[in-house]
C-alpha cells in the first residue's frame, strides 16, 4: 500500500503560478507614508511624558508572598517601579516619606498547559498607587494584568516580572499624581510650615528634615519656605548625630592608620563646633594629621633615593593638597545618608501610626525602611547618571546587577 | 567470544559499503544514488497537502507517564494541577525509544517521516538558550507557544500486568503470565478529532517491547489507511478548523451589540462564516457577549494562483472585512494549520 499523501493531491489540475504582490503607492507616497508612520509611533513614545511635572516619589517594596513573590522578585519589581518613577521625574528608594509609589500584587490565576513540554502560567493583577503616607490619601491608581510563563511555577513567577510594562497609562497616572501633589502643597503651605516647625521644636530633626526635603520644587511657596529651613534643620540633625559621627570618625582613623582617608576630614567638618563631641574630634583629627605628616616626611626623604617611593610621595602629596575638596564630597555623601535615614525613620513613624489602615499603606514604613541599604546604591547610580550621562536602561541595569555596591 | 565473532564481519561489511560508496571522488556516497527532477515537479499539479505538510509526532499518553511516576498532581489555591515530566519519562522508560522507532519506521516506509518528540524537546531547549544569547524578546504568548506543536498527535499508551496465580500452587517460580496492552490514537491537534486508532489488549509474551512492536506492525496498514482517509477528506471537503472570535480587555463593543449595518456583531460574523466556508460547513459551540466559538469549519486549501490558503489567510480576510465593513480593529492570532483566533480590539 502506498501511503497516499502524495497521490492525494494529483487531481487538482491546478498549477503553481503565484502572482507577485504589488504596492499601489508611488515612491513619494511611500516615503510620506513611512514618515507619517514614524511620527505616529514616536507619538506613543514615553519620552513625551517625561519630566513634565515630576515629583520625587519613594518606592515601596512589594510584600513578599510565600513562594510566589520571593524577596528576589520583590527586589526586581522595586527596580521596575524605580524605572517608572524615574521617567516621571526624580525618584529614590526611601527618599521621600510623604509620597510613595508602590504596587499591590494579587494572584488572579495559575494554570498548567497540556502541551509538551508543559508550561506553567501565573496571572497577577498589579494595582499601582501613589499615596500620601501622612494623610492616607491616594492620588492616583492604575492596574495592569500580567501573565508569567515558565517551565515551572517558580520560573513563571520569575518571568512575570519581565512582563510588567512601563505603559503610557502608568506614566499618565504618575503625572496626574504629581499634579495633585503639587496642588496639595500649594493649598497646604501653612500645614507644611506647622509640621516642620512642630517637629523641629520637639527636636525631631529627622521628621522635620524629611518633611522639608520632600516638598516638590514646583510648589513654589512651600518649596521656598522648606529650602530656607534646610540648613538649620541639617545642622540640628548633625548635632543629634554628632556622637554617631564621632564613632564613625574614630573607626575611620583606626582603619586608616597613616594612610590618607578623606572621610575623616568629612566627619570632622560635620561635627558641629558647639557640640560636646567636637573637642574629642579635634584631638582625634590632630593625631591623624600628625600621622599623615610623619608618613609624608618619611616618603619625601625616601623619594630622593627610590623611584617607587617618589611616585607614592607624589600621590600622597596630591591627595593632601586636595583634602578640602575630597572631604567636601565625602561630607555630602554622609549628609545624604543621614537625610535618607531621617526620611525612613519619619516614614516608619507615620506608617506605624496609620498601620490600622492595612494593605499597602499599613506596610509602607517597613517596606521603605527595608530598602535603606539600597538608598545609597541608588544615590550612587544617580551620580553616575549625572556624571557619565548613562542612559536610563543602563542605569537600571547597573542598579539591578549591583554594579554600584 | 561469540559476540566478537559476529561484530567483526559486520564492521568489515560496513567498511566495505562505505568505501565503495565513496570510491568515486566526484560524489558523496550517500547522495550518489539520489535523483530528482525539479522542473517536472514544479510543472506538476499543486498538491495542497504537500504545500502545508502536517507534522505528526508520537507523544506518550498520560497513563504511561503515570506508570513511570512522571505525572504528578499538585494542589494550589484549592485547584489540582497535573504536572507532566516528559523529559524524565524518556530517560526512565527504556522501551519508549524502541516502540516509537517502530512506529516511525512504519511511517517512513510509506514516505512519510514523523517528527521526533525527543529531538523536538532538545531542539526547543537549544532554541531557548540561543534566543537568550541573541537577546530576543519573548512575551508570555511566545513562551507558551514554544512547545512541540504537531498537527497530528500519535498518542501512545501502554501497560503491563500479570495473571494472578493460585495461592495453593506450589510452583513458587510461577509469576503468572504477562499481559500487555497498548493504544495508539491519532488525534487532530486542532479539532481533537480521533483520526485513527490502534489498540490491543492482553497480548501474551515476556518481552513487552517485542509484543508491542509486532502488534503495531500488524495493525499499521489499517491505521495508515485511516489517516490517508482523513487527508483525502481534507482535500475533498477542505481543512477542518476551529474559529474563535474573542474581544480583548477594554474593548468597547460586545458581540450582542448592534453594528453599523443593523445586525448584531455576532449575526454579521455568523453570516460571514456561512459564506466563507466550504459548502457553509461550521458548527457553533459558544456564543457569549465576549466570545464566539465554532468548530468543524471547512476552509479551502488553495488560492486561484496555486499558492496555499491557510488559517492565517482566512483570518486575515475576516479581519479586513471587519475593519472595512464595521470599523472594528482586530488582531490576527491564528496558529498552526487549524486554529483561527481573532481578537477584537474595538472601534478605534
Amino acid at each position: 500500500m502506498a501511503f497516499a499523501l502524495s497521490s492525494c493531491g494529483e487531481k487538482t489540475n491546478k498549477k503553481f503560478n503565484p502572482v507577485d504582490r504589488t504596492g499601489k503607492l508611488s515612491i513619494e507616497e511611500r516615503d510620506a507614508a513611512i514618515a507619517a508612520k514614524k511620527a505616529e509611533l514616536e507619538g506613543l513614545n514615553l519620552d513625551t511624558l517625561l519630566y513634565s511635572h515630576g515629583v520625587k516619589f519613594s518606592i515601596v517594596q512589594p510584600k513578599v508572598q510565600g513562594e510566589d513573590i520571593t524577596q528576589d522578585i520583590s527586589d526586581r519589581i522595586s527596580m521596575k517601579l524605580l524605572q517608572m518613577a524615574c521617567q516621571n521625574g526624580i525618584s529614590g528608594l526611601g527618599e521621600n516619606p510623604d509620597f510613595v509609589f508602590g504596587t499591590e500584587i494579587a494572584q488572579t490565576g495559575r494554570a498548567a498547559t497540556g502541551t509538551a513540554p508543559q508550561k506553567m502560567t501565573v496571572q497577577y493583577q498589579l494595582t499601582f498607587k501613589v499615596m500620601n503616607t501622612a494623610t492616607g490619601d491616594v492620588y492616583a491608581t492604575a492596574t495592569q494584568d500580567v501573565v508569567g510563563v515558565g517551565n515551572s511555577f517558580v520560573e513563571a513567577n520569575q518571568n512575570f516580572v519581565k512582563e510588567i510594562k512601563n505603559t503610557p497609562e502608568i506614566q499618565k497616572m504618575l503625572q496626574t499624581a504629581s499634579e495633585r501633589i503639587i496642588d496639595w502643597y500649594n493649598k497646604n503651605v501653612q500645614t507644611v510650615k506647622n509640621q516642620i516647625e512642630t517637629a523641629a521644636g520637639k527636636g525631631d530633626y529627622d521628621l522635620a528634615l524629611a518633611i522639608a526635603s520632600s516638598v516638590p520644587q514646583q510648589a513654589t511657596v512651600a518649596f521656598q519656605y522648606a529650602s530656607s529651613k534646610l540648613d538649620a534643620l541639617t545642622k540640628g540633625l548633625m548635632h543629634k548625630k554628632a556622637a554617631d559621627m564621632l564613632g564613625e570618625m574614630t573607626a575611620a582613623v583606626a582603619s586608616a592608620g597613616d594612610d590618607f582617608d578623606p572621610s575623616i576630614g568629612a566627619y570632622f567638618k560635620l561635627i558641629p563646633t558647639d557640640s560636646p563631641e567636637h573637642a574629642k574630634a579635634q584631638e582625634l583629627y590632630n593625631k591623624y594629621a600628625q600621622q599623615c605628616k610623619a608618613r609624608r616626611d618619611a616618603l619625601e626623604a625616601k623619594a630622593e633615593r627610590d623611584e617607587q617611593a617618589a611616585r607614592e610621595f607624589e600621590k600622597f602629596k596630591m591627595m593632601q593638597e586636595h583634602e578640602k575638596e575630597l572631604a567636601e564630597i565625602e561630607a555630602d555623601k554622609i549628609k545624604s545618608k543621614y537625610a535618607s535615614q531621617a526620611s525612613a525613620k519619619a516614614a516608619a513613624a507615620k506608617a506605624a501610626a496609620n498601620r490600622k489602615s492595612g494593605g499597602l499603606f499599613g506596610s509602607i514604613g517597613d517596606a521603605i525602611s527595608g530598602t535603606f541599604d539600597r538608598v545609597f546604591k541608588v544615590a550612587d547610580v544617580a551620580g553616575a547618571l549625572a556624571t557619565d550621562k548613562l542612559g536610563l536602561g543602563q542605569y537600571v541595569e547597573k542598579a539591578e546587577f549591583g554594579d554600584f555596591e | 567470544m561469540k559476540a566478537n565473532k559476529l561484530i567483526l564481519p559486520v564492521v568489515g561489511l560496513t567498511a566495505l559499503i562505505m568505501a565503495s560508496c565513496g570510491g568515486n571522488k566526484q560524489s558523496n556516497g550517500l547522495t550518489e544514488g539520489a535523483s530528482g527532477d525539479m522542473e517536472a515537479y514544479e510543472n506538476s499539479d499543486v498538491n495542497a497537502m504537500e504545500q502545508a505538510r502536517p507534522t505528526i509526532m508520537v507523544i506518550p499518553g498520560d497513563q504511561t507517564l503515570q506508570n513511570f511516576k512522571c505525572l504528578t498532581t499538585q494542589k494550589a489555591n484549592g485547584r489540582d494541577y497535573i504536572l507532566r515530566d516528559y523529559k524524565n519519562y524518556l530517560l526512565k522508560d527504556d522501551r519508549a525509544k524502541r516502540i516509537i522507532s517502530t512506529i516511525q519506521n512504519e511511517f517512513n516506509a510509506q514516505n512519510y517521516p514523523l517528527s521526533d518528540f525527543e529531538q523536538t524537546l532538545k531542539q526547543l531547549d537549544t532554541q531557548e538558550a540561543l534566543d537568550m544569547a541573541d537577546g530576543f524578546e519573548k512575551d508570555a504568548k511566545t513562551q507558551l507557544l514554544t512547545v512541540a506543536q504537531p498537527d497530528i498527535i500519535l498518542e501512545l499508551s501502554y501497560d503491563t500486568s500479570r495473571d494472578k496465580i493460585s495461592l495453593t500452587s506450589h510452583n513458587y517460580n510461577n509469576k503468572g503470565e504477562k499481559n500487555i496492552s497498548f493504544t495508539l490514537n491519532a488525534l487532530d491537534a486542532y479539532t481533537n478529532k480521533v483520526v485513527a486508532t490502534m489498540t490491543a489488549s492482553n497480548i501474551k509474551g515476556e518481552s513487552t517491547t517485542q509484543a508491542i512492536q509486532e502488534s503495531i506492525k500488524d495493525g499499521m496498514p489499517k491505521f495508515q489507511q485511516d489517516i490517508t482517509k482523513y487527508f483525502s477528506d481534507i482535500l475533498t471537503r477542505g481543512r477542518d478548523i476551529t474559529v474563535r472570535v474573542a474581544v480583548e480587555n477594554g474593548c468597547n463593543v460586545n458581540f450582542s451589540d448592534e453594528s453599523i449595518e443593523g445586525d448584531t456583531y455576532a449575526d454579521w460574523i455568523i453570516d460571514y462564516i456561512k459564506t466563507h466556508t466550504v459548502k457553509g460547513a461550521y458548527k457553533m459551540q459558544r456564543n457569549t457577549d465576549k466570545e464566539l466559538y465554532f468548530v468543524n469549519c471547512r476552509i479551502k486549501l488553495l488560492n486561484q494562483d496555486g499558492t496555499q490558503y491557510g488559517v492565517y489567510d482566512w483570518t486575515r480576510d475576516l479581519q479586513k472585512n471587519l475593519r472595512n465593513n464595521l470599523g472594528l480593529k482586530c488582531t490576527n492570532k491564528a496558529q498552526g494549520l487549524g486554529e483561527v483566533l481573532i481578537c477584537i480590539q474595538g472601534i478605534k
